[in-house]
């Protein structure tokens, strides 16, 4: 049941215990201005049996909500029975239940009971005799009610569909598994007979540059499927006016379907979809329900559709990804092959060390391991030349998947945007920590960077914040005459205080850039990051608050096209 | 004069581990094992006969044009019931791969000597299998 629907459900018990509540209050107002004294015992042992029958059946269903009902009649034909009120304060009575009919708690509203109850009721009221004006008034209401049942029965139902979606939403199908909706979709269609029709599948299509048609998905996999040229035609022709076909002939696994109904939607952006229910009959005469079936199905198709396309999106995301992610994957294995190269040409330096070794603390003397060795020594110069060339491959910058020297005008923007998508991967304050210098116009300042390169240097820099952080944190972005400067602040745990001065030292040191590379630590590849896009840094310690600063040269100013 | 004791080495960059096979052979082992080198599976004819010889190394990376890798005649040994005490892997790659590599092939558990090798790790391994009289 989607949220809506749960919501209603409880709204409308709370509204029919308040009309309960109403109904008592106007029935005792009636009893003590009209009625007599001498039935006051049996009246209010019956208030104590309507609150008692309605408290147990409150929240129940089905045969337990016409209980109420009958419940409230009897109440009220009492004070009708019992009371000399005026007839039209009586009247007033016996239609409140009609009246509340619309927040009726019960799932199928008991439509003639109630009817039934109230026409009852009014026979009561004329001394069981027939009236013409209270048959014509019955008449209205229960035309009025059945308007009312229609309407609320096709929101329900449209809501029903709906709660479909949401529970696809709701569970972990995966990714390209919208075809899931559809079993709920059909079973819900096909467990009303409004329609007068059964759906036995349902197929998706994607219509390509108005000129193909493809499969999506459906309720049931299909292998092959087939239209004929005139249906094909024909839904290329409903796909560019947005509209609905009937009798669409399509074979699938070698079977003619002929029952079908084509709805185009045309919502999704770049796509149109055509949506074909195929079923085991569908009666072209019912053409009211028809158009109801179409008019409540193309909302939720449109939401299937939306998914669907982002499903596409995110496929497209994915391939792209793994595209990347290949290019460093094979170099990884180039490097890795290299090395394994490396170390079989190594075999004769160790081999001809520990030979000389053994030669020379021995003092032997035979020329025939002389020779040996001398074979050896003669090995060494070639495979040093072969260990350096492939060397040269993996030192090879230019080949190097993380390689991020090349930058280009990267607008503030973007670079806030990095920020933030990164920011929160461990946070949830970006908008309370981040400070930007209102004379910072961010749509058309531009820096000089590297995209990958910022996602380097800021997912190293927060996760560092994440790890020794102790909870104050700030993100500012000022201008100085010649630059930007993005600086970090964070408060720092006791444990790295004692090394901090150290850690300064090293980091603003530009002597020793070299050695600090070598260095597995965060800090120093941040460092790396930053030199590699030419980018200046520092860091600082400043009451208890550690900072690092980031001079961002600016680019030609530019509209962002963020 | 007794026949030479045989060693096969399944090796296609022999080259670089050639001398320290002759080195360990010449000083400690008196030259009494001949040298036999076969840079892929195919280039051993008939691998039957491969339990004629009394060490067989095997390297895991076998050129590419061979037709097994290291693993595969390790168990075309297996099938044909070779002396897993004759045995020894070389390898380039890592020591740990190797050692679960074997396990999940169901492989035995074979010595493995990894790159880059001199004639001391030989030295060790031969002495080793020797000494323990476990083949002579």
């Amino acid at each position: 049941m989607s949220i809506l629907l749960k919501n209603d459900l409880i709204l409308r018990r709370v509204f029919s215990l308040i009309f309960r509540f109403l109904l008592l209050s106007y029935g005792m107002y009636l009893f003590i201005n009209f009625g007599t004294y001498d039935n006051i015992l049996v009246f209010f042992l019956l208030v104590v049996l309507y609150i008692s029958i309605y408290l147990f059946t409150r929240k129940k269903d089905r045969i337990w909500s016409i209980i109420r009902l009958v419940n409230d009649y009897l109440l009220i034909n009492y004070l009708i029975y019992s009371t000399d009120s005026p007839k039209h304060l009586l009247f007033s009575l016996l239609i409140l239940p009609i009246i509340n009919s619309p927040n009726h708690s019960g799932r199928n509203r008991s439509i003639v009971v109630i009817y039934i109850l109230m026409a009852l009721s009014i026979f009561h009221l004329n001394q069981f005799a027939w009236n013409f004006d209270s048959t014509a008034t019955v008449i209205v209401f229960v035309l009025i009610g059945i308007m009312d049942i229609f309407r609320s029965n096709y929101i329900y139902r449209t809501e029903q569909l709906n709660s479909k979606i949401e529970g696809y939403l709701n569970t972990d199908f995966g990714l390209n598994k919208s075809y899931h909706i559809y079993r709920g979709l059909m079973s819900n269609l096909n467990s009303t007979r409004f329609f007068g029709f059964n759906i036995d599948r349902v197929l998706c299509f994607r219509v390509l540059k108005n000129e193909r048609i493809v499969l999506v998905n459906s309720s049931k996999f299909v292998i092959n499927y087939s239209f004929s040229r005139d249906a094909y035609t024909n839904l290329l022709s409903i796909s560019s006016k947005n509209t609905t076909s009937y009798g669409i002939e399509i074979q699938i696994e070698n079977q003619a379907y002929v029952n079908t109904l084509a709805i185009v939607d045309r919502s999704a952006g770049d796509f149109t979809f055509i949506y074909l229910f195929v079923s085991d009959s569908l009666p072209n005469f019912r053409l009211l329900f028809n158009y109801l079936f179409v008019s409540q199905l193309k909302p939720v198709l449109r939401k299937i559709s939306k998914i669907i396309e982002l499903e596409n999106n995110l496929q497209k995301s994915k391939v792209e990804f793994i595209h990347q992610i290949i290019e460093k994957y094979y170099y990884v294995i180039n490097a890795e092959k290299a090395l394994h190269f490396i170390r079989n040409k190594l075999s004769p330096i160790k081999n001809y060390l520990d030979m000389m070794e053994d030669f020379e603390e021995n003092n032997l003397n035979d020329q025939d391991l002389r020779d040996i060795i001398d074979s050896e020594r003669r090995k060494l110069k070639v495979n040093f030349d072969l260990i350096n060339s492939k060397a040269n491959i993996i030192l090879d910058k230019g080949k190097n998947p993380f390689f991020i020297a090349r930058t280009a005008p990267f607008s503030i923007k973007s670079l806030l945007g990095t920020l933030r998508r990164i920011w929160n991967c461990y946070f949830d304050d970006f908008e309370q920590v981040v400070s930007v210098d209102s004379n910072i116009d961010i749509n058309t300042s531009t820096i000089y960077g590297n995209d990958d390169g910022f996602e380097l240097v800021f997912t190293d820099w927060i996760s560092n914040i994440d790890k020794y952080g102790t909870g104050k944190r700030s993100i500012t972005l000022k201008k100085t005459p010649n630059n930007f400067v993005l600086s970090f602040a964070n408060s720092v745990s006791k444990v790295l205080t004692g090394e901090i001065e150290q850690i300064i030292a090293d980091y603003n040191s530009k002597n020793k850039n070299e050695i600090l590379k070598r260095r597995r630590h965060g800090l120093f590849n941040v460092k790396l990051f930053l030199e590699e896009m030419s980018i200046n840094s520092d860091i600082r310690f400043e009451n208890e608050i550690f900072i690092l600063n980031l001079y961002l040269d600016a680019a030609q100013k530019k509209n962002s096209d963020f | 004069m007794q026949p030479k004791r045989k060693i096969a080495i399944f090796e296609n960059e022999y080259t670089a581990i050639e001398n320290a096979f002759r080195y360990v052979n010449s000083r400690y082992f008196d030259g009494q094992f001949s040298l036999e080198n076969y840079p892929s599976s195919q280039s051993f004819r008939d691998l039957v006969k491969v339990a004629d010889y009394d060490f067989i190394f095997v390297d895991i990376d076998l050129s590419s044009r061979s037709e097994m890798d290291g693993f595969s005649l390790l168990k075309e040994f297996e099938s044909n019931k070779v002396n897993e005490n004759k045995i020894i892997v070389l390898t380039g790659l890592n020591y740990d791969e190797v050692k679960s590599k074997l396990v999940s092939y169901k492989l035995k558990d074979y010595p493995i000597i990894t790159k880059p090798i001199s004639f001391e790790d030989l030295k060790k391994i031969l002495s080793k299998r020797i000494g323990a009289k476990a083949l002579f």
